[in-house]
C-alpha cells in the first residue's frame, strides 16, 4: 500500500521539475534499515529518549512519517524526527541537538540510498548504508564522549581550507593523542591538513556523501580498539557550503563487533556507541 | 525560557470552495458533503502561480521583527508535514534562506511528525539557543518556517477528515525572550498507526481524542495551569466536528477554542498555530500574562499528539 502511494506521490513531486518517475527503480526504505540498526543496538533495557533520522537522499517511501514509526519499535518510545535538506551536516546538528537536550539517551539514525527513482542530475550514493550512533545513558566511566562540536554555514570552496585546519587545530588536531577522520567532502584538504596539524588523517572513501564519515569513524574505532585519546571528525558540504566537526574522546576499548554484510555493530560500555 | 517573539503568516487570497475539488480528487458528492455539513469545512487556500520558496518567502518578510536582525538568527528550521517536497538534489529552503539573507544561519527540515513538526521545532529551537553564547548583535535567534503546497493528493485532504491548505508561517524563537513564553511542551507518538506499526484505522479513530487529550492535560500539569485558566486553545484546524467532541472529553466550552479558521481556511499543515496565533492578536484575544495551549496532531503514517502552554 505504502509502495503504490509512493508512486502517485513521486510523480506529483517530480512533474514540474520535468523528471520521469521510473515504476521499476524501488529504492530502499529507511525505516526498515533503520529498525534494523535499532534492534541491533539498542537493548531493550536500555530506553532511548530522543530518536533523530537523518538523511539528505530521501526514503523510497518519501511520504512516510518513518521517525515517528521507529519511535514504535524503539525502546522507551522516544520523542523523534528527521532531519533533512542539509546534506552531510545533517548529521551533525543531530548529535548538536543531542547535546543541547536534556535528554538522558539520544540515538542518532544517518542512513542513505542508492536508487532514486528519477534522473536526479546529480550522483546518488554508491551503496545502500545506514550508521547509528547511541548518545548518554552510559556509566560515566571516562568512556568516549563529544567534547566538542563546531557548524559554519556559508562557507566558500576557497576558504574551507583553511578553516577545516585553525578549527582542527583548535580542537587538538597535531597532538600526538588526536587523530582525525575526514569525510570525502574534505577530502580535497586532506592533504593540506596534513602538513598543518601533523595529525594522522582518515579520509572517508567516496561514495556515501552522508554516512560515509561515520563509517570511517567506525573502522577508525575497530582498528584500535583500547586506543586512548580524541577523534575529531570533520566534513564538509560544498553544496550547502556547511563545514561540520565533532571531537570524541575515547577511552575504554570496544567490547564486540558483529559484521553481517553491509550492517555491522559496535558495542562498548561507553557513552557512544556506534552501529552500521 | 523559549518565547515566540514575532510571528506572521502567509495564506494566499484564493479561496476554492471545496466543492471544486472533488472532481480533480476523485470524491464524491457524499464525501464533499461530510466536509461541509459534518466537519465544518467549506473552503480552501490555493496560490497556484506560487511555488514553495514564494509562500515561505511571503510569510518571513512578513516578519518585521526580522528586518535588521538577520545576524542574530543562528538557526532556521523548516517545520514540514510532508518530509518530501521537491526531487533530490533540490532544496527551496535554503534557497530560501539566501534570500533572506540568512546564509550564515544553519538550516535544516525538522518532519516526520505530519503536522505536529512545528511545536517540535519550537522545542529544539529553544534548546538550541539555550546552549548558544550572546553575539555581538544580541542575543540569537531561531526563524522558524512552516508552510506547503497541495501538490499531491496526500496533500489535499485527509479521507473523511479534512482538507489541506496552502500557506506558510515564520516565527522568531528566542531563549529568553519575554512575549510569548513556553511553560510547557508534552507529546505522545503512536508509530504503531504506520502501515508496519499493525494498529487498525478504526483504533486510530478510536485512540485519536483520547490521546490528544492525554497530552493536553499533561501539557497543562507541567505548565501548573489548570484547563479553567486558559485564556484560549489554539486548535489544529482539522475539522471542528473533532473539538466539539474534544470539548465535551475534557470539559473545555468551545468559545475558548479560535475556531474560526477552519471553515474558511482548512488545515494549514503545520501553520494552523501560528494562522490562530495572528487571529488571537488581531482581534485582541490575548492580554499580558493570559496562558493559552496550542494543540496539534500529525497523523498519516504514524500519529503525533502535541500540546503546548504558552503566557503571553
Amino acid at each position: 500500500m505504502l509502495r503504490s502511494r509512493a508512486g502517485e506521490y513521486l510523480t506529483d513531486l517530480t512533474r514540474p521539475y520535468g523528471l520521469r518517475v521510473d515504476p521499476a527503480a524501488q529504492g530502499q526504505s529507511y525505516g526498515e534499515m533503520a529498525a534494523e540498526l535499532i534492534r541491533t543496538l539498542v537493548p531493550d533495557d536500555e530506553p532511548v529518549d530522543l530518536l533523530m533520522l537523518a538523511f539528505a537522499v530521501h526514503d523510497a517511501l518519501p511520504g512516510r512519517a518513518t521517525a515517528t514509526y521507529l519511535s514504535h519499535v524503539c525502546p522507551g518510545t522516544p520523542m523523534s524526527f528527521a532531519l533533512c535538506d542539509q546534506g552531510s551536516a545533517a548529521a551533525f546538528t543531530g548529535l548538536r541537538i543531542a547535546a543541547a537536550s536534556a535528554y538522558r539517551r539520544a540515538l542518532l539514525l544517518v542512513v542513505e540510498q542508492a536508487v532514486l527513482p528519477y534522473d536526479p542530475g546529480v550522483a546518488v550514493p554508491q551503496r545502500h548504508r545506514a550508521v547509528a550512533l547511541l548518545l548518554g545513558g552510559g556509566p560515566a566511566d571516562g568512556g568516549a564522549r563529544v567534547t566538542a562540536l563546531r557548524q559554519h554555514a556559508g562557507v566558500g570552496p576557497d576558504d574551507v581550507a583553511g578553516l577545516a585546519a585553525a578549527e582542527l587545530r583548535g580542537l587538538g588536531a597535531g597532538q600526538p593523542d588526536v587523530a582525525v577522520v575526514l569525510g570525502a567532502g574534505l577530502a580535497r584538504v586532506a592533504t593540506a591538513v596534513v602538513a598543518s596539524t601533523g595529525s594522522p588523517v582518515t579520509v572517508a572513501p567516496p561514495g556515501q556523501p552522508s554516512t560515509g564519515v561515520w563509517w570511517a569513524l567506525l573502522d577508525w574505532l575497530d582498528d584500535g580498539p583500547g586506543r586512548a585519546g580524541t577523534v575529531v571528525v570533520a566534513d564538509y558540504d560544498a553544496e550547502r557550503r556547511y563545514l561540520c566537526l565533532v571531537a570524541i574522546v575515547t577511552g575504554h576499548p570496544h567490547e564486540t563487533c558483529d559484521r553481517r554484510g553491509d550492517a555491522r555493530s559496535s558495542t562498548t560500555s561507553t557513552n557512544i556507541r556506534v552501529c552500521r | 525560557m523559549t518565547a515566540l517573539d514575532a510571528v506572521s503568516v502567509f495564506l494566499p487570497s484564493r479561496r476554492v470552495p471545496i466543492e471544486t475539488l472533488a472532481a480533480p480528487l476523485r470524491l464524491t458528492e457524499m464525501q464533499i458533503r461530510l466536509f461541509r455539513r459534518f466537519h465544518g469545512l467549506t473552503e480552501v487556500r490555493r496560490a497556484p502561480d506560487l511555488p514553495l520558496p514564494d509562500l515561505l518567502r511571503r510569510a518571513a518578510n512578513g516578519l518585521t521583527a526580522l528586518r535588521g536582525a538577520e545576524r542574530r538568527v543562528r538557526f532556521v528550521l523548516y517545520a514540514r508535514a510532508f518530509p518530501v517536497v521537491a526531487p533530490y538534489p533540490a532544496n527551496p529552503l535554503h534557497d530560501v534562506c539566501r534570500a533572506l539573507g540568512l546564509g550564515h544561519a544553519l538550516a535544516f527540515t525538522l518532519t516526520q511528525q505530519s503536522c505536529a513538526g512545528a511545536l517540535a521545532a519550537i522545542d529544539v529551537a529553544g534548546k538550541l539557543l539555550a546552549a548558544e553564547p550572546p553575539g555581538p548583535d544580541g542575543d540569537p535567534l531561531a526563524l522558524v518556517l512552516t508552510g506547503e503546497k497541495a501538490f499531491t493528493r496526500d496533500a489535499q485532504f485527509i479521507p473523511e477528515t479534512s482538507v489541506f491548505s496552502e500557506g506558510a508561517s515564520a516565527c522568531l524563537v528566542s531563549a529568553h525572550g519575554g512575549r510569548d513564553r513556553l511553560l510547557s511542551y508534552a507529546y505522545a507518538q503512536r508509530g504503531e498507526f504506520d502501515v508496519a506499526g499493525g494498529a487498525s484505522p478504526a483504533r486510530f479513530q478510536r485512540e485519536y481524542r483520547p490521546a490528544l487529550a492525554e497530552v493536553i492535560d499533561r501539557a497543562l500539569k507541567d505548565a501548573e495551569t489548570e484547563l479553567a485558566d486558559l485564556r484560549l486553545v489554539l486548535p489544529h484546524n482539522v475539522n471542528l466536528l473533532t473539538w466539539k467532541r474534544l470539548g465535551k472529553l475534557i470539559g473545555l466550552p468551545l468559545d475558548r477554542v479560535l475556531l474560526d479558521n477552519v471553515t474558511g481556511t482548512g488545515h494549514v499543515f503545520c501553520a494552523d498555530a501560528f494562522v490562530n496565533y495572528r487571529t488571537a492578536r488581531e482581534r485582541d484575544l490575548l492580554r499580558p500574562g493570559d496562558r493559552y495551549l496550542v494543540a496539534a496532531v500529525g497523523a498519516g503514517d504514524g500519529a503525533t499528539f502535541a500540546a503546548m502552554v504558552f503566557e503571553h
